[in-house]
């Protein structure tokens, strides 16, 4: 960031997340928008100019008026910068977490979590029971986190923190479970996932890893039940099906066999779906950088050089998109 | 119960008698001569195919009963550079230990962006053929037994398909005595459709297959005048929908007749079940290897069957993707098949690992198939984002102690060989007629290794099939060897592991035992040839309604220290 050079000794950073439902435009082209004469339409565009000064009559939303939709701010926060003269000594940096910070680690990880940065989440997450050690919480979520990076040992260690914590926490089990079940401890995996089960009896996931380990057990009778418990929650469960059908395989049950395997081939995804999306992607470098899990919005003028190969293998485009300059009001 | 009792005599006679060893692979490529590297024609662009490859294969094609190395290559995009003018590799095994280059003498210095091999003698003539796959046209050479190869390609009609294939495997599907061929293929991918994918958000990455669209794969129906003709749609194989990487042939349901596995990369596997009429009947849902747990489908990659647990029956190991178990279905021999990762040992190793080739072969002789996996991830950029992946890995190797359960035993088998590798293609042979398995890997991008294996003091029995009525090389024939009261059996196979081929001799672990009881070769032409008292320390060749035609006793290994 560059100080002004008259900025005193403090300067205040405020930030908004503000929110309109719809742009202006797309409010005004929807109720009020007439064609200008020229401009060709095609069946793939239109390449006409609007103005909005249309009839608000026969619109379904009935208004007298174009709505002016408000902004509404979601999110505000300020931080005060304390401005040392130049050339003095910047301040060691100092990280000073304290328990209140624990959920904005918390929620911070879980973003990453979701967004499939595991190595940050895990820095987040261990931030967060930093903030608070005794919160199990986080400790669920680190073992979540290690669970899904297969490092089972670290799993293990994490979860039991918070079992220690909060014997009866019901995602440390589940998750504990998980652990065990990656070693083939199956019988101990089934006691924890009851302990979940005995709290929440509806609980479609913990049922359905229930009935998996039965029927890796080879109980598939026992199974069955667990798994047709899934079914009454929600009939069209995927995972339900899928291990209902191998269950009656395994019964020699063919009729009920079959009838899982049609209803599971009816809910499950096609997997090839996505293979469709494949030459829009590659016209449309924009939404294939949104379809990355982890991707950066670069707001540059478009003479940039490089500034095209945003989402793209283009020839001529940087392979490394972090050396595309950024300039003055840029985002990244 | 049946199966409980046979496992516990299993380990009654071989777990507790031979017991681990001290078995080393030791790294012998560079003594052995064998200077390959891979040549992925990466320069930045991160184009798919770069990080597939390559294959390898063990194959005696000048029948010396030494087996001799083909290593598949790749080449770059762009044609013109002396840089880029790679092709694959044969090398030529001396007899002592080392190798020679003989790619150009063999008429088999032909550009192509070489992916796979399976190597199976397709007309019956005693010399061992070669199919390669490739981006782009796959090629099919004749050994002429002269210790050279002619393209047949054209002349056999396999002319034309210009796919991404993968995997292939020689298999008699109709068991008419001629070897049919299945080839694998993966995406439609061209260059121009290449599309971007990245990682951590900065630097491209390859694309993962999702976003391309499938591609079938193809069977060869071989017409038996050199010719074939191809026969996908005919014998209901034809699905586009299927991204193939791996392929095995197995008996999955012991009717005699081979079936079909195909390991698919975010598809469903696909069990294709031999109807006996010339068709197949697909499976793989039903039997439990199409998809996870959740029924969702996986990143299948490399694939191998055997009989790991004296059941009877050929169970499956599948490759998975990083964060994905090895698949270790267990075949319980009512078209159901159960997955024994997790309580067999082999699923919180593999957890992390992305793996390519794999096999069962039994290193240590006790009569028990081990399995292994060869790892890599596709990535440089993954250890961005994951903390535990990395992108060279180590290989794998399970220990079968018996009663279903493996030890990983990776590192006591030597540094060299448990050191991390961007592993792909994975084969073995015993390379020196000691009596030991010795494995082939290669590194994508990267050197080819050659592990010999030291320090055993089983004893084994090899067999090598020479079919009259069958196909030449005896392929979908099984062998059932009896040492005391222990059976074990093993199918001669092509293809399996991931774009390789291992050799096509049989090798039986008899632990202490100094002969096999009972040697019995089932042929697909339904011929029984049963013999006894064949002593261990030898390979045997048997001819099909003949008996034992050679012995060729072990030798001192001939690969020096």
């Amino acid at each position: 960031m560059q100080i002004p050079r008259y900025s005193g000794d403090k300067i205040t950073l405020r930030a908004r997340l503000c929110y309109r439902k719809f742009s202006w435009w797309n409010t005004q082209f929807s109720f009020a928008g007439v064609p200008e004469a020229g401009g060709d339409v095609t069946a793939d565009y239109d390449d006409r100019n609007f103005a909005f000064t249309g009839s608000l009559r026969g619109v379904s939303a009935k208004e007298e008026k174009i709505p002016d939709l408000p902004i509404v701010v979601i999110a505000e926060d300020e931080a005060v910068l304390s401005i040392l003269p130049q050339g003095s000594d910047p301040p060691q940096p100092k990280i000073v977490t304290q328990s209140a910070d624990w959920q904005r680690w918390n929620d911070y990880g879980i973003g990453l979590f979701l967004q499939g940065d595991l190595k940050s989440a895990t820095a987040a997450f261990e931030k967060a029971t930093e903030a608070d050690s005794e919160n199990p919480d986080g400790w669920v979520n680190l073992g979540r986190v290690a669970v899904q990076e297969g490092d089972m040992d670290r799993a293990r260690t994490v979860l039991e923190n918070a079992l220690r914590l909060s014997p009866m926490l019901a995602r440390a089990h589940f998750f504990y479970a998980k652990v065990l079940r990656s070693d083939g401890r199956y019988d101990e995996a089934a006691k924890h996932l009851r302990q979940v089960l005995a709290q929440y009896p509806r609980d479609r996931v913990a049922l359905n890893d229930l009935g998996r380990i039965l029927f890796l057990q080879r109980k598939y009778a026992d199974a069955v039940k667990v798994l047709q418990g899934v079914l009454a929650i929600d009939p069209e469960d995927l995972q339900a099906h899928y291990n209902l059908m191998l269950c009656y395989n395994g019964l020699g049950d063919e009729v009920h066999t079959r009838e899982h395997q049609i209803r599971y081939l009816r809910f499950k995804a096609d997997e090839s779906a996505q293979a469709v999306t494949g030459p829009y992607r590659q016209l449309n470098p924009e939404d294939n950088n949104e379809r990355q899990a982890i991707h950066e919005h670069v707001s540059v003028p478009l003479s940039v050089p490089g500034m095209g190969c945003v989402g793209t293998a283009d020839a001529g485009c940087p392979n490394e998109r972090s050396s595309v300059p950024v300039r003055r009001g840029g985002s990244r | 119960m049946m199966r409980q009792l046979c496992v516990l005599t299993g380990l009654l006679i071989f777990g507790n008698s031979s017991g681990a060893q001290s078995i080393q692979f030791r790294d012998i490529t560079a003594q052995a001569g064998i200077h390959f590297v891979h040549n992925n024609g990466a320069a930045g662009k991160k184009y798919l195919p770069e990080t597939m490859g390559p294959g390898c294969a063990f194959i005696d094609y000048d029948n010396d009963s030494w087996p001799d190395i083909v290593l598949v290559n790749g080449q770059g995009w762009l044609r013109h550079s002396k840089a880029d003018a790679t092709t694959l590799k044969l090398y030529h095994n001396n007899h002592d230990g080392t190798f020679s280059d003989v790619t150009q003498k063999a008429g088999l210095a032909v550009p192509m962006y070489g992916l796979g091999v399976a190597v199976g003698d397709y007309d019956n003539d005693g010399y061992d053929d070669l199919f390669i796959t490739a981006v782009g046209q796959n090629h099919l050479f004749h050994n002429n037994g002269n210790g050279t190869f002619t393209d047949v390609t054209k002349a056999a009609g396999m002319w034309g398909p210009d796919q991404f294939s993968t995997s292939a495997a020689w298999v008699d599907y109709d068991r008419d005595g001629q070897l049919d061929l299945v080839v694998a293929n993966y995406v439609q991918w061209s260059k121009e459709g290449d599309l971007y994918c990245t990682l951590d958000g900065v630097h491209k990455s390859y694309c993962t297959p999702e976003s391309y669209k499938g591609s079938s794969a193809r069977l060869w129906h071989n017409l038996g005048n050199g010719k074939f003709e191809d026969a996908t749609q005919r014998a209901k194989l034809y699905d586009p929908t299927s991204k193939s990487l791996g392929v095995a042939i197995l008996d999955s349901n012991g009717d005699g007749w081979p079936d079909i596995l195909l390991a698919n990369d975010t598809q469903p596997n696909k069990l294709y079940i031999n109807q006996r009429d010339g068709t197949f009947t697909e499976k793989g849902i039903e039997a439990g290897i199409g998809f996870s747990e959740e029924g969702f489908a996986r990143a299948g990659m490399g694939v191998d069957a055997a009989d790991y647990d004296r059941s009877g029956r050929p169970s499956i190991i599948i490759t998975n993707f990083a964060n994905q178990m090895l698949s270790l279905d267990h075949n319980e021999g009512n078209g159901l098949f159960v997955d024994e990762a997790a309580r067999s040992g082999v699923g919180r190793a593999t957890l992390i690992t992305l793996g390519f080739g794999c096999f069962f072969f039994d290193y240590d002789n006790d009569g028990w198939p081990d399995i292994l996996v060869a790892d890599g991830h596709i990535d440089r950029e993954i250890e961005r984002v994951q903390k535990r992946v990395t992108y060279a890995e180590p290989p794998h190797v399970f220990r079968n102690l018996g009663g279903g359960k493996f030890q990983e035993v990776t590192d006591s088998l030597g540094p060299a060989f448990a050191s991390p590798k961007v592993a792909r293609g994975a084969a073995y042979a015993d390379v020196d007629n000691d009596g030991s398995l010795d494995i082939l890997l290669t590194t994508n991008g990267g050197p080819a290794y050659l592990f010999h294996n030291e320090g055993g003091s089983n004893h084994s029995l090899r067999v090598k099939l020479v079919g009259t009525k069958s196909n030449r090389d005896g392929i979908g024939a099984v062998a059932r060897v009896t040492s005391r009261k222990d059976i074990q059996w093993q199918m001669v196979h092509s293809g399996s592991s991931y774009l390789s081929q291992s050799e096509l001799v049989l090798t039986f672990g008899l632990g202490m035992a100094s002969q096999a009881d009972a040697v019995e070769v089932r042929w697909p032409s339904g011929q029984v040839d049963k013999l006894a008292g064949v002593n261990a320390g030898q390979t045997v060749t048997i001819q099909e309604a003949k008996g034992i035609v050679a012995r060729r006793p072990y030798s001192q290994p001939a690969v020096k220290k």
